[in-house]
């Protein structure tokens, strides 16, 4: 019994090191080398945690065995092309401008349930919005909707995207903050001619910001002129 | 990456290496414990004890290493008979235990022949 425990405690361990050094990647967008191995790690694990019979020593070596392998393939797919189609597969468009292709769908044993499933997933649920689908080797679909459908994004509601970074405080309650200056990459003469052009001398300012490319904000001393 | 495939790498040079320690290691006592077995059979009477203690003495340096590496069940039935030998020994029962060491002398002979590497047992 105190037996099973311990080994059980050390497959365990052991399983979640391999897992963890195979990298770090979610059910859904496991690769099929990756989906094998875990598949066969859990199952090689199981095995010898309810029966005795097997030495630990034994499922240690395959499990490092797998692991080595798994991570020495998926290397050798990072570095030949070759390796990784053979390995991996590759993406396969099911839907092309807006056309099913039925061919690649039979090659794949998708049923146009599957993919109007996928497309539901992606909250697209009107085919004639789909320009492009692509069935990626981790099982997900990828859509690229026509241009009518895609949602606007901001650099199509905006004539100009000026570049704003973080606004710097240049004046608080009268008094300059060279450190927001300084951030800005400005010079005190910048600030002063916002001033001089505002009319407003240093002491009747409440607060002066400005952010790289854009507008200053002033704000005058309640009482000011 | 270089670092990922030197973590791999070792993983698969570490398996390796304990796969074939516990191979070397389990053929060479199961050799040496099956010559073992066979001697303490065919010992004359008065030389028989001393060939069944070194038998004996054989298989509790190699027992941890059996118990690592060989299923559990057939380093059980080993260590079974070789208590039994113990305790003939104790009763002064050779007969008992020459039985006990021609069934260990088989059970060493197989051994070492599933932990071959060959392709005939891969395959």
């Amino acid at each position: 019994m105190l037996t099973s425990y311990f080994k059980t405690v050390l497959l365990l361990l052991a399983v979640i090191v391999s897992i963890r050094l195979m990298g770090k990647r979610q059910i859904g967008q496991l690769q099929p080398s990756e989906l094998v191995v875990t598949i066969l790690l859990s199952q090689v694990a199981a095995t010898p945690m309810q029966e005795t019979d097997i030495p630990p020593l034994q499922t240690l070596i395959v499990i490092f065995v797998l692991t080595g392998t798994e991570i020495l393939l998926s290397a050798l797919a990072m570095k030949s092309r070759a390796v990784r189609r053979l390995v991996d597969g590759r993406a396969i468009t099911v839907i092309k401008d807006g056309e099913i292709d039925q061919r690649q769908l039979k090659r794949l044993r998708y049923t146009i349930d599957d993919v109007f499933e996928g497309l539901r997933q992606k909250d697209v649920f009107d085919l004639s919005d789909v320009n492009t689908v692509v069935a990626e080797t981790n099982g997900n679909l990828s859509v690229l909707l026509k241009e009518q459908a895609q949602t606007a994004t901001k650099a199509d509601v905006t004539q100009k995207t000026g570049k704003a970074g973080m606004p710097q405080i240049l004046i608080a309650d009268g008094r300059l903050s060279r450190g927001g200056i300084k951030a800005l990459g400005w010079k005190t003469a910048d600030v002063e001619r916002i001033l001089k052009k505002a009319g407003v001398s240093l002491k009747d300012v409440f607060l002066l910001t400005a952010a790289e490319g854009g507008k200053p904000l002033l704000v005058k001393k309640e009482g000011a002129e | 990456m270089k670092s990922r495939v030197i973590v791999g790498a070792l993983c698969l040079v570490l398996a390796f290496l304990t796969a074939f320690y516990g191979y070397r290691r389990v053929g060479r006592a199961s050799e040496a414990l099956a010559a073992a077995a066979e001697t303490a059979v065919s010992a004359a009477d008065d030389g028989f004890e001393g060939s069944a203690r070194q038998a004996l003495r054989l298989w509790d340096e190699n027992r941890a290493v059996f118990f690592a590496f060989v299923r559990r069940d057939t380093a059980e039935a080993a260590d079974v008979r070789f208590e039994i030998v113990r305790r003939a020994i104790l009763q002064s029962d050779p007969a008992r235990a020459r039985d006990a060491f021609s069934e260990l002398a088989a059970m060493f002979r197989t051994l070492p022949r599933t932990e071959k590497p060959g392709f005939e047992n891969i395959l």
